[in-house]
């Protein structure tokens, strides 16, 4: 990779995986790895999509995102990089891209090491029944977590224009209990209530996870679900493409 | 035929911070100024006169209170074409464990436009005497050798228009000595040089021009061609029993 954007992307990647970031992935397979042989072990049918979902939506992709992710433009601000780095003829939309770029890409990777591996080889070597193994289904699902990690990252990037460092984790997990809370509330007495149910939908966008749902249960290609996903990423994305231009580069001192 | 444009140009630039607060602190009035096209310009005054504020404006960074302007070459200082004439020795000495002093400095070189940037940056590490350290991550560089590297990166990319913050701050003498030579050439080359310093020497000795800033509001300019030495120390002390006397 020779260009200035490219060489950016590779120096953001080399910033990011630091000796302690190896632990990531590494950690992250440890856990899924006792979790996969565990099912595998006693399960009767051990459907590989399925398992890959509950591994993948519930623990790889959110603690990937966040471990890589947190803070990504609020540190940049605080140690200096941005401002040296945007003395450069660099907008701040290429930036934003090459900073999410880089973090979506050590999310991919920590899925396919903590999340894949160990399923393909528990799959392979350790199950005792029956193994279900839907090549579509199994495309289809990983697909989707691909774009659940980019939503997780486009909200991380979009908070982290605002908030400083573990601020960010702090609100998105307040707004998810929040968002769940309220969600719960609705559909236990507001189900058929069509503006109520799609105001849930934009308080925590789980378009995504609904689509991987819909997917495992055989539903076919879960149109509705997938345009909310997108609906929600494409909103966040441009909340954080504005955000990143009204941010100030220096909080200056007094 | 079409005037130059200055090279730096204020108008009006006023900054408070915490505005709505009791504790508002004005950091800057009114200041206006203009730097033309080749001067070396020098901006000194006490410990928190507003120099680094002022700095941060002219470069974008920070955001002056509503009805200033900023102009660098003729274009706002955060557009892509003032962007590409600008070079900026950043007082942050950002640290990292994974970057390396030749990997930041040819990073630089690429964005500022040089798609091989082996021989310049081979040539600002041999100028800089930064050719040891050119392996070495930056945290493990010493406060000085990494202003001087912040310093090598404000020369990347040969702008036209190069703002120094405090750039002898840390650095020991020789080092003071090698910045004044390359500010010299730098000024043959025609290239603007805007610098805040508490070094009333270096000023003296490198710039055409000094602007003197306190209490947020610039108070006095003066040329300093023809001048005697210890002109701008004298000039110093005056202002302040001016400032304190009003």
């Amino acid at each position: 990779m020779k260009g200035p954007l490219a060489r950016l992307y590779l120096l953001e990647l080399r910033r990011i995986w630091t000796v302690a970031a190896a632990f990531i992935p590494l950690g992250l397979m440890l856990l899924s790895a006792l979790m996969f042989f565990t099912t595998g072990k006693f399960s009767k049918t051990y459907d590989v999509a399925r398992f890959a979902t509950s591994i993948n939506i519930s623990s790889v992709i959110p603690l990937a995102s966040i471990l890589f992710g947190v803070a990504m433009i609020a540190a940049d601000v605080k140690d200096g990089w941005l401002r040296t780095l945007l003395i450069r003829p660099v907008s701040r939309q290429s930036y934003l891209i090459i900073k999410m770029a880089a973090v979506f890409t050590s999310v991919v990777f920590t899925m396919v090491i903590a999340g894949i591996l160990p399923n393909v080889i528990v799959s392979l070597f350790f199950v005792k029944g029956e193994v279900v193994f839907d090549l579509g289904r199994v495309l289809a699902v990983h697909g989707v977590f691909l774009l659940q990690a980019a939503l997780i990252i486009s909200i991380l990037a979009l908070l982290s224009c605002w908030l400083p460092g573990v601020f960010n984790v702090v609100v998105l997990a307040f707004w998810y209990i929040c968002a769940s809370s309220i969600s719960a509330y609705i559909q236990a007495f507001h189900a058929m209530d069509k503006w109520l149910t799609i105001m849930k939908d934009f308080l925590f966008p789980d378009g995504f996870s609904k689509s991987v749902d819909a997917i495992n249960a055989g539903m076919g290609t879960p149109v509705a679900d997938l345009a909310w996903g997108f609906g929600a990423l494409a909103a966040v994305l441009a909340l954080a493409f504005w955000s990143i231009t009204k941010i100030q580069v220096d909080k200056g001192s007094e | 035929m079409e005037a130059r444009p200055a090279a730096v140009q204020a108008e009006n630039i006023s900054k408070t911070y915490n505005p709505r607060s009791k504790n508002a602190v004005f950091a800057l009035k009114e200041v206006g100024f203009k730097v033309e096209q080749g001067e070396i310009v020098g901006l000194i005054g006490p410990n928190g006169a507003g120099k680094s504020t002022l700095l941060r404006i002219l470069l974008g960074f920070l955001n002056a209170d509503g009805g200033g302007k900023v102009s660098i070459l003729g274009d706002h200082p955060e557009s892509l074409a003032a962007r590409k004439q600008i070079g900026y020795q950043a007082d942050s000495h950002f640290r990292s464990n994974t970057v390396s002093t030749r990997a930041f400095l040819e990073l630089h070189a690429l964005l500022a436009g040089n798609p091989a940037p082996k021989e310049e940056v081979d040539g600002i590490l041999k100028h800089f005497n930064l050719t040891n350290a050119a392996g070495r991550k930056l945290s493990a560089l010493s406060k000085g050798m990494r202003q001087k590297i912040e310093l090598a990166v404000a020369f990347v990319g040969s702008p036209k228009v190069v703002f120094l913050d405090e750039p002898t701050a840390s650095m020991d003498p020789p080092s003071v000595f090698e910045l004044r030579e390359y500010l010299t050439q730098q000024k043959a080359k025609g290239t603007t040089v805007f610098f805040s310093s508490h070094n009333l020497t270096e000023v003296e000795n490198v710039c055409d021009r000094v602007l003197f800033i306190l209490d947020g509001s610039l108070i006095a300019e003066h040329s300093l061609a023809g001048t005697p030495p210890g002109f701008l120390e004298e000039s110093f002390r005056k202002h302040l029993v001016e400032r304190k006397g009003s």
